[in-house]
């Protein structure tokens, strides 16, 4: 895929995104800048806890308090029914305003489809239901299209009639990818969605996402902490620490040759696909706490190739060579 | 107490409550120093002590009722054995319950399955007409034997909570390992689960206090208390024999309701509290 | 055959633990009577003796045959198994003393409908406000409002109802003089179904009504509120905020629905309770349902009509959760799921 002819779907610049705690402000987000490209699958890679969810629920304005956004713009491209184009600041809408957005424009795979499903009604009128708020379809093509989307995924067009609770975790995470196509939307967003799921279980999702994107041109924003799932998934990738964005680059690029020490000690640690999250070998020290993130390079404490300069000053992301980007002292 | 200290610090439901009964308890601890030199030497419960319906005095500073009574010292009076009812009450009907609901969850098995039946058939029997009876035929009733009926009719309640709580306890991690590591059964109890049911304990007492002041308000106010002791519930049902109402003699209702409604009140709060210590979404407190 | 059908297996037994359940209460409730020192004859022969300063002879043929009337002869046992075989396979509840010779399952029956209309439809509005304001209370439930409100609840809730009663009439009743507060209707006008009738009985339903509703709704308001706020939590709401959905939708087909089902079973049981839940607010208005017949019977300590309103109330208790235990995995997927496996 040529970078060059891709147009800008999503930026988003200076972000924030805070909890309040006890102890002062927690800060999940830390001045994050990203851009997301029409088409592609965008793979967004960091440790447990560098507040990669809370990024998406930022995006997805669903922040909850303790949490708020405190700045930062997130300007998206959305598609019309006319075919043209619209530019809005998600950050900047009303909470009624995001609605029609809202799975039209944006849909969102969770982190875990266990909880997710209304137990009370079935898979059928929960996918209906975000059809007939976003959609004039009619009832006889929505039921149709519900089918089409749950064969899409790999389950039968029987699973429409059934409850959460007959459903396996598979199964459930299935109906969770089928409601987030069922619509086309511009930005699917997906956190985690196999973490949950055996390997074998795995590997099938992934191809089927990979197979959708190419069947209804998605984009896809896709959230793990597991470097061997980009590998074979994502056409470029975002290494996010402390969170902010470290690196990003075509994800074979960045996987065979890592800039950033942070990307390196990661690829490094790379398991076999699904395997156990391992603990980076090689990084001295915990991750910080983001009540309390050092000065300079977030990173700085953890690096063997510190600079004086990387505790005073915070690296920009920094456009390297063409589609590669790089926040360390190192490079610039 | 821990516990209760951090529900303090940290819960102003809790800290209003407190203050609430700490108030009235005081107030009928120190009744009988404020009523026994009006009384002199009289009962507050005798009647005929004194004149009937004297206004308000030196002597009697808020009149004497209908039966010749000091109304101070009714109240003074009925506060305390209202309140000393509840807790007797409360605390017999939560030591039964916790023995029962101890018994029964920890156990499993088929003495568990009979006490609950047990217990269920109990909850179903509607307690107020046997209570109105036995208060009928008891010969000598007296604030102790009240307690006790009282009791009788709301361990099942406590019983049960103590029950779930223990079953779902036992399912806990920490509790299996225990067992597999081979602790015995009081070893267990006493290190694992009782700690961690304490907050339920009180919150079975105040439940259980509040039920049977409830019940025994309204055995009196239907006239079937015993006479011989003053209560506020009594001094409700005097009120309506002497139609207070029509009389314009307000006061001689709302006083004694006043007063219940604070003591219920205040149960209420620290019991809210201590669950929204325990459990923080039912919280209230408006979010920022 | 039971491991083939798990549900007819949850149905059995709770059939099973409906039937041994009345047996079990039944029993209680007849021996705390009869274990009491003192029986309607006795009571009435020492109130004889009392009224007119003569010694009636204990062993008499009238006092004989009123307490075989009774049921009171024969040993303790007897009387019980007898009073079982009448009252389970004959429907026979025995004589009232309070109106002798009508049978108590017809003082009952004349009784029923006013406790029945009174408080059926008290608790049925209460429910439906309880449900309406607590789900506001917990959709709001940042706001200060939905904050005082919860407090309010919280200690109405805890307020015996006819200490609500005691100041609604002081207040409406004797001081503004707006409702009536004794009786179920004006003795001017005839029994039937005619507007004066009808227009006076809801007139004094007024006060007696109000004073149940404000009690129960407070506890509606709070277990709905609670109920919605924890939904609210649950991930599955998020998802539907996710997908866009209308506060209104998401509020009514998904918080309001899921907490519909288990607030539609407090509702049967509360039901179930109402028979002896508010004799006392029946007593005080001196309205004619079950609770004031309860006060009469008592006070000259009638065995029959006593044990007649307990069994009737028991018997309504236990319906009402077995209708709730039949009903649940009928309505909710996810309790049959939990008895198939
Ligand atoms: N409710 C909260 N209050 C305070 N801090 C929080 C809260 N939730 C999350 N955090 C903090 O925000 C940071 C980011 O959390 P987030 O869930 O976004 O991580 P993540 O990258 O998605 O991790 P994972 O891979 O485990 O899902 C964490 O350091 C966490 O401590
Ligand atoms: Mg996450």
């Amino acid at each position: 895929m040529a970078e060059q002819n891709l147009k800008t779907l999503l930026t988003l610049k200076n972000l924030n995104i805070w909890y309040a705690t006890e102890r002062g402000e927690s800060k999940a987000v830390n001045g994050l800048d990203l851009e997301i490209l029409r088409g592609e699958i965008f793979g967004l890679a960091g440790e447990s806890g560098c507040g990669k969810s809370t990024l998406i629920t930022g995006v997805m304005r669903l922040t909850k308090l303790p949490a708020h956004v405190q700045s930062g713009e997130a300007i998206f491209h959305a598609s019309r029914e006319n075919g043209q184009e619209q530019v809005v600041d998600l950050l900047k809408l009303d909470p009624g305003a995001m609605r029609p957005y809202r799975w039209r424009n944006i849909s969102y795979i969770p982190q875990s489809a266990m909880n997710v499903l209304n137990p009370v009604l079935k898979v059928e009128d929960q996918i209906a239901d975000v059809i007939r708020a976003h959609s004039s379809m009619s009832k006889k093509e929505a039921q149709a299209r519900i089918g089409d989307c749950l064969e899409m995924v790999g389950l039968s067009k029987k699973v429409a009639l059934m409850y959460a609770h007959e459903l396996s975790g598979g199964m459930k995470q299935r109906v969770t990818i089928a409601a987030a196509i069922v619509l086309k939307p511009d930005l699917l967003i997906a956190d985690e969605p196999t973490t949950a799921l055996d390997v074998n279980v795995q590997r099938v999702i992934l191809q089927e996402l990979t197979d959708i994107r190419e069947r209804l041109g998605l984009t896809i924003l896709y959230v793990t902490h597991d470097m061997a799932v980009h590998a074979q998934l994502s056409d470029r990738v975002g290494i996010m620490y402390a969170g902010g964005i470290m690196e990003v680059g075509k994800t074979s690029d960045v996987l065979s040759e890592p800039l950033h020490p942070y990307s390196q000690a990661l690829v490094e640690a790379i398991p076999d696909i699904g395997g156990e999250r391992r603990r980076i070998e090689g990084l001295p020290g915990a991750v910080p706490s983001p009540l309390n993130w050092p000065p300079g390079c977030a990173f700085h404490p953890r690096c063997k190739r510190m600079l004086p300069i990387c505790q005073e000053k915070r690296p920009d992301l920094r456009e390297l060579k063409p589609g590669r980007l790089v926040a360390c002292h190192l490079y610039q | 107490m821990r516990f209760l200290l951090s529900c303090w610090r940290t819960n102003s439901k809790f800290r209003v409550g407190i203050i609430i009964l700490a108030v009235l308890i005081f107030i009928a601890l120190i009744g009988p120093i404020i009523y026994t030199p009006l009384l002199k030497g009289n009962s507050p419960a005798r009647p005929g002590s004194f004149a009937r319906w004297m206004p308000p005095s030196l002597e009697h500073p808020m009149g004497t009722e209908g039966l010749g009574r000091d109304l101070l010292a009714d109240y003074l009076a009925g506060l305390g054995t209202s309140l000393t009812i509840g807790f007797i009450s409360g605390a017999l009907a939560t030591f039964l319950g916790i023995t029962v609901g101890f018994f029964t969850g920890y156990k499993g098995g088929w003495v568990d399955a009979i006490l609950t039946a047990i217990a269920n058939m109990w909850m179903v029997i509607p307690a107020y007409p046997v209570l109105v009876a036995l208060a009928m035929v008891m010969p000598t009733i007296n604030i102790y034997t009240m307690s006790i009926v009282l009791a009788l009719f709301s361990w099942p309640y406590s019983a049960r909570t103590i029950h779930a709580q223990i079953v779902g306890m036992k399912q806990l991690s920490y509790v299996e390992m225990a067992k597999v590591s081979g602790q015995g059964d009081m070893a267990i109890i006493f290190t694992e689960i009782f700690p961690n049911l304490i907050p339920y304990l009180f919150m079975g007492f105040a439940f259980s206090t509040v039920g049977a002041m409830v019940s025994e308000v309204g055995l009196e106010a239907i006239g079937l208390g015993p006479a011989n002791i003053v209560t506020l519930g009594l001094m409700i049902n005097y009120a309506n024999q002497w139609t207070a109402y029509s009389r314009g003699l307000y006061h001689l209702l709302l006083i004694p309701v006043g007063l219940l409604v604070l003591i219920f009140m205040s149960i209420t709060l620290i019991n809210r509290g201590m669950e929204e210590h325990v459990n923080p979404r039912l919280q209230t407190k408006t979010e920022k | 055959m039971f491991k083939r059908h798990p549900l007819l297996k949850y149905y059995l037994k709770k059939i099973v633990t409906y039937i041994v359940t009345i047996w079990g209460a039944f029993t209680i409730a007849f021996f705390l009577f009869r274990l009491m020192p003192s029986n309607p004859i006795d009571a009435w022969v020492k109130s004889l003796e009392r009224q007119y300063s003569v010694k009636i002879d204990r062993g008499s043929e009238l006092v004989d045959y009123y307490k075989e009337q009774f049921g009171l002869n024969g040993t303790l046992w007897e009387q019980y198994v007898r009073y079982l075989y009448n009252t389970f396979v004959k429907f026979d509840l025995g004589p009232s003393f309070i109106n002798f010779p009508t049978p108590v399952q017809e003082l009952l029956l004349a009784r029923l409908p006013w406790t029945l209309a009174l408080m059926g439809i008290s608790i049925l509005i209460a429910w439906v406000l309880g449900l309406l304001i607590g789900a506001a209370a917990a959709w709001f439930r940042t706001s200060p409002v939905s904050g005082w409100l919860t407090n309010i609840s919280i200690v109405l809730s805890q307020i015996p109802p006819y200490l609500i009663a005691i100041f609604l009439v002081l207040f409406l009743g004797y001081t503004l003089k707006l409702f009536p507060t004794r009786g179920a209707w004006d003795a001017q006008y005839p029994v039937g179904l005619n507007w004066n009738f009808i227009q006076s009985v809801l007139w004094h339903s007024i006060l007696p009504a109000s004073a149940i509703i404000i009690t129960s709704l407070a506890g509606w308001i709070l277990s709905t509120r609670s109920l919605i706020v924890t939904i609210l939590g649950e991930d599955y709401l998020m998802y539907a905020e996710a997908k866009g959905l209308s506060p209104w939708e998401i509020m009514t087909r998904y918080a309001l629905r899921n907490a519909l089902l288990p607030q539609t079973m407090g509702l049967a049981l509360t039901m179930g309770f109402m028979m002896s839940g508010q004799l006392l607010i029946e007593m005080l208005f001196v309205y004619p349902g079950l609770g004031e017949l309860m006060s009469r019977g008592i006070q000259v300590f009638d065995y029959n009509t006593m044990m007649g309103i307990i069994i009737l109330s028991i018997f309504s208790v236990m319906t009402a959760s077995l209708i709730v235990e039949l009903t649940l995995p009928v309505i909710d997927p996810r309790i049959r799921k939990e008895i198939m496996s």
